[in-house]
């Protein structure tokens, strides 16, 4: 229990931790792709006063650091901003929808497997939190939750631009559900489980990816762009439209309650990312170990081991973070009707074909 | 549609590309208050009170032209006549908030005494301090002085300056003359506009007279 509660603790302190720093990575990454320099300035100068360590590090008030200190400096404005709730708003709904925003993702995370198992005090304790046997439809449970939040925030803040963004947010959100559970059970077919530990367990000598090529590549190309467009990211913003609906269905709210679709919107993609890495990328496997480990017995020490299978597993991760913001970066806005033929008419018929395709294989070879 | 579809990607990915390839490149942005951006010899910045060439007497000889002629009103003066007939300037405030920059008092100017110089510092913490008193504005004029500058005109400062306004010759009257024949030898852009249109209209077919209209 108390092991439980401490890895829930610390998933939470990695996580949100990671979020504020990668709003920041993503702010100075798209600066630097569209020749600017992206916030550069908040830092540390506080550190100066401090006594020992200012001096030592010669920390000044200047002192900057790339502008790290900006994710607190928006947490702190969040925090102090006045919560501004319109006149007509359905106030429970309104107050809701938010929350029900954060919640789904967060409990997504709960059957992620980050990395191997290590010996504790003599007990092997998992680096996850719940090994669900029906992981993979849990997650696909819960991420689908989120869009309740959208719609009744939409609904609820009683604004034409909310409104539209709700109702954009239910079709995009479900439309891209379809396919994207197709292009996964591709992946349980393969494996042949639910539980997402065993899909990382199978693939310890080859990653999903690169089994029956090239299937599994479109299953996963499929796969990542559906949890692009479910975390609403660009070029799927169409709920939140900054050109054409203001701020979409977030416009009404403000301060904390905005930071949480916010933080629900980085924590979507960080979900989306673990998803995509345990499915196919290998989960916390990390490549060439068994040989690598023939040189350097250390790496097979359990710690070591654990180390190094959570970094591959971040790796994973960040590369699609990275990936998101390059995207956001590169591509304009979809425009609606492209949005939904493209999922009817070319994804779901491809990933349905695809699952086939890998069904006649895996029988025949 | 097969080939649309690659189309499609290859453009995306040609488009990745130029994103990913934007990483390796330095931004343009300068980054303002730590570094000056290099604002060209004839910038339009603050006003600053130039002085004579010995940085002594100022130049000013409180006439008024340039607070007449100022089309934001921002200029406020107000001078006396010395005991030895000259006269003296003892107010005069600038509005930054209000001006416009357009350098019309330094271009009216009979001796050249306010110039616009390449100073960026317009901002202030405090709507009262948009206004520049006199002291200020000499204060900018010998730094602009110190730092050899002309103001944005940066002409009739004699031949030797090597300004951009100096080698076109932007200012002197031949530049002017030269201009102003030029002007006049040009065709008038709205020439042939009435010599098109119908002389009559009961005869002209109405689909034509439509036709004209959205030339027009
Ligand atoms: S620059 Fe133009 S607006 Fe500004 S003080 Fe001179 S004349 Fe007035
Ligand atoms: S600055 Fe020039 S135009 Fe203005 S009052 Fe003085 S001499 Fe006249």
């Amino acid at each position: 229990m108390l092991i439980l509660f401490l890895k829930t603790a610390l998933l939470f302190g990695v996580l949100l931790t990671a979020i504020a720093y990668v709003v920041w990575v993503e702010r100075r990454v798209l600066g630097v792709m569209q020749a600017r320099l992206g916030p550069n300035r908040v830092g540390f100068g506080i550190l100066a006063t401090l006594p020992v360590v200012g001096r030592l590090f010669r920390f000044t008030k200047e002192t900057r650091l790339f502008g790290l200190g900006q994710p607190i400096a928006d947490g702190l404005k969040l925090f102090t901003k006045e919560g501004i709730e319109p006149a007509g708003v359905d106030p429970w709904t309104y107050r809701l929808a938010p929350i029900l925003g954060l919640l789904p993702v967060f409990l997504g995370f709960a059957v992620v497997p980050i990395g191997p198992d290590v010996p504790v005090l003599g007990r092997i304790v998992t680096t996850q939190i719940a090994d669900l046997p029906v992981g993979v439809i849990y997650l696909l449970a819960v991420g689908s939750l989120g869009s309740y939040s959208v719609v009744l925030a939409g609904w609820s803040s009683n604004s034409k631009f909310s409104f539209l963004g709700g109702l954009r947010a239910a079709a995009q959100m479900i439309s891209y559900e379809l396919p994207m559970g197709i292009a996964i059970l591709t992946v349980v077919m393969l494996t042949g489980t639910l539980s997402l530990r065993e899909i990382v367990a199978a693939q310890g000598d080859i990653w999903n990816l690169f089994r029956f090529p090239p299937f599994l590549i479109l299953a996963f190309v499929i796969s990542t762009i559906c949890a692009v467009a479910e975390a609403n990211r660009a070029p799927f913003d169409l709920p939140e439209a900054e050109s054409e609906l203001v701020g979409g269905f977030h416009t009404e709210y403000s301060g904390m309650k905005f930071a949480l679709f916010f933080l629900a919107e980085y924590a979507h993609i960080f979900l989306g990312g673990s998803i995509l890495a345990v499915l196919f990328l290998g989960g916390w496997n990390i490549p060439f170990i068994g040989t690598l480990a023939k040189v350097l017995p250390v790496l097979l020490n359990p710690w070591v081991y654990w180390i190094l299978g959570v970094l591959s597993f971040a790796l994973k991760v960040f590369a699609y973070v990275f990936f998101c913001i390059w995207l956001r970066a590169t591509l304009p806005r979809f425009r609606y009707d492209q949005l939904m033929n493209f999922t009817w008419k070319v994804l779901t018929p491809l990933a349905a074909f695809n699952l086939l395709a890998v069904a006649v294989l895996g029988k025949l070879l | 549609m097969i080939a649309a579809v690659f189309r499609g990607l290859a453009a995306i990915l040609e488009g990745l590309g130029v994103t990913l390839r934007h990483l390796g490149k330095k931004p343009v942005t300068v980054e303002y208050p730590d570094r000056k951006p290099f604002t060209g010899i004839r910038w339009r910045g603050v006003h600053g009170l130039f002085f004579t060439d010995d940085k002594e007497t100022e130049l000013c000889v409180s006439c008024h032209l340039c607070a007449r002629v100022c089309p934001a009103a921002c200029i406020s003066m107000e001078g006396h006549v010395e005991e030895d007939r000259t006269k003296k300037l003892h107010i005069f405030d600038v509005d930054l908030g209000r001006c416009i920059y357009c350098g019309y008092c330094e271009e009216v100017c009979p001796v050249d005494a306010i110039r616009l110089t390449t100073s960026t510092d317009y901002t202030v913490r405090n709507r009262a301090d948009f206004v520049l008193h006199k002291e200020d504005l000499l204060a900018v004029g010998r730094a602009a002085m110190e730092r050899g500058e002309k103001g944005a005109l940066g002409v009739r400062r004699g031949p030797d300056e090597e300004t951009l306004s100096t080698k076109e010759g932007i200012g002197t009257k031949e530049f002017a003359a030269r201009l102003t024949s030029e002007i006049r030898r040009r065709p008038w852009p709205g020439a042939g506009f009435f010599e098109k249109k119908p002389a009559g209209r009961s005869e002209e077919e109405p689909g034509e007279r439509k036709k004209e209209e959205n030339a027009v």
